[in-house]
């Protein structure tokens, strides 16, 4: 056992001799650290960081049992958690920070293992910078990012800031600005301006952003940033209301809706307006027709000027739709801003509409084309009556024929909504001129159509 | 009015739609259903009949392609693509002219290709007989004016006075053509054969946009809006945006009408009973 641990001890021994500790300054070439290091001159209220690389050259691996830094102003950062074991031939990179307090000479030691360096440093009298918070001053600690507020974006906030020279000698200020026009230094004279020992003053940074966002800026003082940070919130749009126009709805429509807001907006911006088509038929998904025209989609853009009361839809104050063919509910849905609007239109089972109808004489009869549409998709019967120049009807009792499957089935494979394009030929035996003219009614489960009169000659 | 028997055979939907009717002269009388009989047995191996989409006609959209439009007023469906690069399409009845780069294209009602010629570049203006045949084509480059006759297109040597703006078919072998001469109008109508001006008439108060159509209605811009003037003279305002720069016979009855401006793809009704306007859905990918 005895023998067992001097073996370990000598292996650390002569291990600890084979690892390699190098600085690696800003050109990233390595630099052996010797058992002195002095890091730049740096003021209070700000840090220097020096990375540290330990290295194991050797082949067997090597614990690191002690990583430690002392000393005021000193500090490590990125640094593994001990013990750490270097296998061969690899790094182990961290930083050692330096960040003073105050002006004056600073000393602290880094420890590997058995290993010491110094670390020197140094920090010039600097006028420090304070923060108003809950009342008081406090000085901005490094790496602090100073948060002036959520804004709505067109409005403003500000916080109140301290310059202070605590040394005993005159100092200059050669730079105290930001770097963003959202941060508007009020209150604090131009730089480059001298402070005598003892003296302070207040100054204003003012947030004042022009877009909504997250913004950040620079407070910089000599050199030393100061992060700060706003948040600018899109003020609310007004609630928008969707207003259909008047008309009674029914299918085979086209109608337009505009959109208003309760009051005039305090901002512009953009939304959009979409639309969702429910069919009234368990059987039916959809109707293609049922679209924006302007898009051709069932979406439109939505703009909304600065004091506007009314939005722009594409570009116009009122938006054209189609109401398709098939019963159903048609859903707008305004977005704008955190508003999501709604309003519906139902559009209920009709009979079917006849919207247009053509004849062809041929040499062997009449040929009928009738196109409309059947919202309802019932189609059960279509009935032709014949007339002759006299209005006495040919046929006597109107011609009605079942057309139900032949429709149930044309519907099904069309999806192109209720419409439909009939075609009905008619072979006449006799003198076709002597026929003046035909009606033609459908019927489905909301009930007859209109007549439609249809001249022959 | 014996004579008159109309053998009422419904073509629709094949013979099972014409049990019904058979079904309710059975129950009529003796004679005539006797003979409505044997002229429905006739008549179901003659007739016809389908249910399609109704298509209304063609237009070229704002891109050069050629579309089909689908559906019924206020209802449009626009079709997929059929032809891009196209410099022009007119339809009206069961025909549709169609001029692309470098040919000239006849069409039946499904947008099918009929009849095909070479043509040279560039805008053409195209015309129908009343009837809805094809009936003129002038090239506006060349200024070469072909006519249909015996199912082709021939070459119309002719003197013209004027840029020539529209045409259209005339009353039996003629065609119409308007022609600008500084800032008037005017309706000439060629012989065809010939090429002879038979007759002429100035068109007071008509600006372009212009279109004159197959039944010689009259559809202008008359420096406040579009105007249709029938051939009596009685002219209608019709209701369009300001921005429209083009027309188009796009079906009988229906005209494409298009401009550079927001939402200007629009489809004029032009029913002898009904004028109306109606929004031109933009293309879809059917």
């Amino acid at each position: 056992m005895r023998k067992a641990l001097l073996a370990v001890l000598l292996l650390t021994s002569a291990a600890l001799a084979q690892l390699q500790v190098y600085t690696i300054p800003a050109s990233g070439v390595e630099e052996p650290l010797s058992d002195f290091f002095e890091v730049s001159e740096t003021p209070a209220g700000s840090a220097i960081d020096t990375r540290i690389r330990i290295r194991n050259p050797g082949e067997a691996t090597i614990p690191v049992e002690r990583l430690r830094m002392t000393g005021q102003g000193f500090s490590l950062r990125g640094h593994p958690t001990t013990p750490i074991f270097a296998a061969p031939g690899s790094n182990i990179d961290f930083r050692v920070r330096f960040q003073p307090l105050g002006p004056g000479s600073y000393s602290g030691t880094l420890r590997i293992n058995d290993s010491l360096t110094m670390f020197f440093g140094s920090s010039p009298a600097a006028v420090s910078v304070l923060v108003q918070d809950g009342g008081a001053f406090r000085p901005v600690a490094f790496e602090e990012t100073i948060i002036l507020g959520r804004v709505e974006y067109a409005a403003t906030s500000s916080r109140r800031f301290r310059l202070e020279n605590s040394s005993r000698q005159e100092l200059t200020v050669a730079q105290l600005e930001t770097d963003s026009p959202a941060f508007i230094l009020q209150g604090a004279p131009k730089a480059p301006f001298s402070m005598a020992p003892g003296v302070r003053f207040d100054f204003e940074i003012l947030y004042a952003p022009t877009t909504a966002g997250i913004h950040r800026a620079v407070l910089l003082v000599n050199g030393v940033g100061h992060a700060l940070e706003g948040v600018a919130l899109q003020p609310p749009f007004p609630r928008p209301e969707i207003r259909l126009d008047a008309q009674a709805a029914s299918s085979g429509q086209q109608r337009s809706l505009s959109v208003h807001l309760a009051e005039p907006s305090p901002v512009a911006g953009s939304g959009r307006i979409r639309m969702e088509f429910v069919p009234a038929l368990e059987t039916v998904l959809d109707d293609p027709a049922v679209l924006f025209a302007s898009s051709g989609a069932r979406t439109i853009p939505l703009t909304v000027e600065d004091g506007a009361q009314s939005a722009l839809l594409d570009g116009l104050e009122s938006a054209a739709f189609q109401t398709g063919t098939t019963a159903g509910t048609i859903r707008f849905f305004v977005e704008l801003g955190v508003h999501v609007e709604t309003a519906s239109l139902s559009i209920p089972g009709a009979p079917v509409e006849i919207d247009s109808s053509n004849r062809l004489l041929t040499p062997t009869g009449i040929q009928l084309d009738i196109a409309g549409f059947d919202n309802t998709r019932t189609v059960s019967e279509v009935a032709f009556t014949f007339f002759d120049v006299s209005g006495k009807a040919l046929t006597g009792e109107p011609i009605r024929l079942d057309v139900r499957s032949a429709f149930q089935e044309y519907f099904v494979h069309a999806g192109l909504g209720g419409v439909f394009s009939l075609r009905a030929a008619f072979p006449v035996a006799g003198d076709v001129s002597l026929v003046e003219s035909a009606e033609v009614r459908f019927l489905n489960t909301a009930g007859p159509s209109q007549v439609r009169r249809i001249d022959i000659n | 009015m014996r004579a008159l028997i109309l053998t009422v055979l419904t073509a629709l939907c094949g013979t099972a739609y014409a049990q019904p009717f058979l079904r309710s002269q059975r129950a009529g009388l003796g004679r005539d259903t006797v003979d409505y009989q044997r002229r429905i047995a006739a008549g179901r191996l003659a007739s016809g009949s389908e249910l399609q989409p109704p298509a209304i006609g063609l237009i070229r959209d704002s891109a050069g392609s050629l579309r089909r439009v689908l559906g019924v007023r206020a209802n449009f469906i626009l079709g997929g693509r059929m032809e891009d690069e196209v410099e022009a399409v007119a339809s009206w009845g069961q025909t549709g002219l169609l001029k692309t780069r470098a040919a000239l294209h006849v069409l039946d009602a499904t947008g099918r290709i009929t009849n095909s010629t070479p043509a040279p570049r560039g805008a053409a203006l195209l015309g129908f007989t009343r009837s809805g045949g094809p009936a003129a084509v002038f090239f506006l480059e060349t200024g070469e004016l072909r006519l249909w006759r015996r199912g082709g297109w021939r070459r119309q040597p002719v003197q013209l006075d004027g840029e020539v703006v529209a045409v259209s078919g005339g009353a039996g072998p003629s065609v119409l053509l308007v022609l600008r001469r500084r800032d008037q109008y005017w309706k000439t109508e060629l012989a065809a054969g010939t090429g002879l001006a038979m007759r002429e008439e100035m068109l007071p108060g008509v600006d372009l946009p212009l279109l004159l159509l197959p039944d010689e209605r009259l559809l202008f811009h008359d420096g406040c809006g579009l105007v249709l003037r029938r051939r009596s003279g009685h002219e209608t305002p019709v209701p369009a945006p300001p921005s429209i720069a083009a027309m188009a016979p796009a079906a009988r009855g229906w005209v494409h009408l298009s401009g550079t401006g927001h939402q200007t793809d629009l489809m004029l009704r032009l029913d002898a009973a009904d004028l109306s306007l109606y929004h031109l859905p933009k293309g879809g990918s059917r």
